[in-house]
């Protein structure tokens, strides 16, 4: 069984979270874990490009595509908020506020300019996303 | 005024990245090829897909070919695909590129975390080829 799973006709978003998981898990095999642990299902809205992508961990690996129902965690935010997030420094697997890339991103939770549905309730599910996501 | 696409529009690119502090400061670590492919669309002027390559290496473009065969270009580190029309969009900066990839309207091909780490590079890139004066072929 693959650690990501593509759903058919994914493309764009999904294939780049796709891509950008499994060169995480290649360049550092540690963060498996961070796919592999309980179940959960995640909605990555990007308002700026009009595209939603729905990720569903089943535990053993996750799946990429459509959005979706009943989801434990939204996050929603911009293209380029996307792409800080997958490039600041972390601390504790979350956002490091003792580095400027940090101290954006929390900024950006504070004025709504990104949002996660679910916090802090799913703190533990934001870290897991943090870490597959993060290239750093 | 180089019309695009065509070998003297990839000149004029490539004297322009060499020529950009920002493209340098960014990319000052960059070690890789990229090919650009500029796919077909007959009724716009493009007859058949182009693939570009460019050789990026630390800030600099140290070499460029234009209208490689397929098989050549697809040995690069990095593709980048899109229909013609989209490039134009790009160049024109009617399209994100990010945001483009994100929509699925650029294609990227190549290792993702990479491309992240060097995204103000990547930019750049389009930044550049963005002040390139350029005929597009469909208006000529």
């Amino acid at each position: 069984m693959d650690l990501v799973e593509v759903a058919q006709a994914t493309e764009g978003l999904g294939l780049m979270l796709a891509d950008l998981i499994k060169g995480n898990v290649m360049s550092d095999p540690g963060r498996r874990r961070m796919v592999e642990g309980s179940a959960a299902r995640v909605n990555l809205l990007v308002h700026d490009a009009d595209v939603a992508v729905g990720l569903a961990f089943t535990g053993r690996q996750v799946r990429i595509g459509e959005r979706l129902g009943d989801a434990d965690m939204t996050i929603t935010t911009d293209a380029d908020t996307l792409m800080e997030m997958t490039r600041v420094p972390l601390r504790l697997g979350l956002p490091d506020p003792f580095t400027p890339e940090g101290r954006a991103i929390a900024a950006k939770l504070l004025d709504g300019r990104l949002k996660v549905s679910g916090l802090p309730k799913r703190l533990g599910l934001m870290i897991r996303l943090q870490r597959l996501f993060t290239v750093t | 005024m180089p019309t695009f696409p065509s070998s003297e529009w990839l000149d004029e690119y490539v004297e322009r990245i060499n020529g950009s502090k920002e493209y340098e400061e960014a990319a000052t670590t960059w070690e890789g090829d990229l090919a650009y492919v500029f796919e077909r669309e007959p009724d716009k002027g493009v007859p058949e897909d182009v693939w570009v390559w460019v050789d990026l290496w630390h800030g600099k473009c140290r070499g460029a070919r234009y209208g490689i065969p397929e098989d050549e270009g697809g040995k690069a580190a990095y593709i980048i695909r899109a229909p013609y029309s989209r490039w134009k969009e790009v160049l024109t900066k009617e399209l994100d590129p990010i945001k483009g990839m994100m929509q699925g309207k650029l294609k990227l091909k190549g290792d993702l975390p990479t491309i992240v780490r060097y995204v103000k590079a990547a930019n750049e890139l389009v930044n550049v080829a963005s002040t390139v004066d350029t005929q597009f072929v469909d208006e000529q």
